[in-house]
């Protein structure tokens, strides 16, 4: 008897580990940007660009047992709220490696941020879609994380409270191309982004995220 | 059950012509995609190669080549831009051309429709290899300013498909044929969604049916008729 519910334990497990699948990458070369996935609007939570002409992309975490979790790193939507009659900033924020093993990291976290009015709901938010906001208006800006604060990236409790700490800023322009939203709340987005902060240049970013409303904090 | 497709087909064999010959065919025409592609149809000019290499009614083997040449078609994209000197964004015409290329074996069968005038119907059914290369270009397309949407790009799918034709010869072997084939059995492209899928051509070609081997039956059919003479 006690064989027989080990052979089955076992059958279970073999078949538990044969079930397993990884999450899609969904990386997909632009053939016109070496390094960086194409522009796209399928929820594929890929997001890629370049720093100083290094190609950049949000990492993958592998699955845990019985491919529960993991994939592309989800970005986080927050609103950090202006203190008195000052605008709130929406943060979406998401942590980058290079796209190529020879290249180290120099660069752990970008977060375009975003003048927005008090009181904005999830549907204003989706409203922004097809709207391109240009660095000359001061709306957006960008921030990226030096690797001297690696100790400080992995010590906040979350990927959005991350914003309080201080890191480099300037200006940066932002194209929601596609933004849509579903009955149950969650976002897909799909845009372009650059920026510069000194001599540091971001350029050719392009994003496609689809964030659970879970991830959403507004 | 067995038994009635059996008498079938043995009436079928039976009803061929006794002027069994080997030939070679070239064909050209056009063909019109039928796998109900989303955005739009694909024509072809197609080149039909055959060859029946037996001169025997009872061994209906037969080799094909085609090759489809394709008219471009045409879908529209959106490009997107960060440039605030530039239109946020522009529309761009995408061509499409899917070349065809397949190589066939099968059996063709044949039955006289006017045995005075020598006009013969042909069947065929065959499965080959077949490969389906896409190649995806968008007009005016300013690369270092836009980017597209959702783009296209370029695929090479190769996979098992299926034929059939059915073909009509007249008038000093000229032959008119009309050929269908089915998509390519595995369609899968990557997991890459794009706006097209592989083509099914539907052809309706006009060529001509070189015959050889002929002297070599009408001495076999000489031949018999000398023996069943010579019996009287």
């Amino acid at each position: 008897m006690i064989d027989t519910k080990l052979y089955f334990i076992a059958g279970v497990f073999i078949f538990c580990l044969m079930s397993c699948k990884k999450p899609p990458r969904n990386y997909y070369a632009d053939q016109n940007d070496p390094g960086l996935s194409r522009l796209t609007s399928y929820g594929y939570n890929i997001a890629t660009n370049y720093i100083n002409g290094i190609a950049y992309i949000n990492p993958y975490n592998n699955p845990s047992y019985f491919g529960l979790g993991g994939g592309n790193v989800i970005p986080t939507l927050s609103r950090i709220i202006g203190s008195g009659t000052t605008d709130d900033t929406l943060a979406l924020s998401w942590p980058v490696e290079a796209n190529n093993n020879l290249q180290s990291d120099s660069y752990l976290y970008i977060s375009i941020l975003m003048p927005v009015s008090k009181g904005l709901t999830e549907n204003n938010f989706a409203a922004l879609s097809g709207e391109r906001f240009d660095s000359n208006t001061n709306i957006i800006s960008l921030t990226s994380y030096l690797a001297d604060s690696y100790y400080n990236y992995y010590n906040y409790p979350t990927y959005s409270d991350s914003l309080a700490y201080t890191s480099p800023r300037g200006p940066s322009n932002i194209y929601f191309v596609n933004i849509s939203m579903s009955p149950s709340g969650d976002l897909s987005m799909a845009g372009l982004f650059n920026g510069n902060i000194g001599d540091t240049t971001i350029t050719n970013g392009r994003f496609d995220f689809y964030l659970p409303s879970s991830y959403i904090h507004f | 059950m067995i038994k009635s497709l059996t008498i079938l087909f043995c009436f079928i064999l039976l009803s061929f012509s006794i002027k069994a010959q080997s030939y070679l065919g070239l064909s050209t025409g056009i063909a019109k995609d039928v796998n109900d592609n989303p955005n739009e149809t694909f024509y072809h000019i197609p080149v039909t190669l055959q060859w029946k290499p037996f001169w025997s009614h009872y061994n209906p083997f037969m080799m094909e080549l085609n090759y489809d040449i394709p008219f471009t078609g045409s879908n529209t994209a959106i490009a997107y831009t960060l440039n605030p000197s530039l239109p946020a964004s522009v529309q761009l015409q995408e061509q499409i051309r899917p070349y065809v290329f397949t190589a066939s074996i099968g059996m063709g069968w044949r039955t006289i429709i006017n045995k005075e005038r020598n006009n013969i119907l042909y069947f065929g059914a065959m499965t080959g290899i077949c490969n389906q290369s896409f190649y995806v270009n968008y007009q005016h397309y300013d690369k270092v300013n836009y980017e597209i949407l959702n783009p296209d790009v370029n695929s090479n799918l190769t996979s098992l498909v299926l034929i059939g034709e059915v073909a009509y010869k007249f008038h000093n072997n000229m032959i008119i044929m009309l050929r269908a084939q089915t998509p390519l059995v595995d369609e899968s492209n990557g997991s890459y969604p794009l706006s097209y899928k592989d083509v099914a051509p539907l052809q309706l070609t006009f060529g001509y049916n070189f015959y050889y081997n002929k002297g070599h039956i009408d001495e076999r059919r000489r031949k018999k008729r000398r023996i069943r003479y010579d019996r009287y």
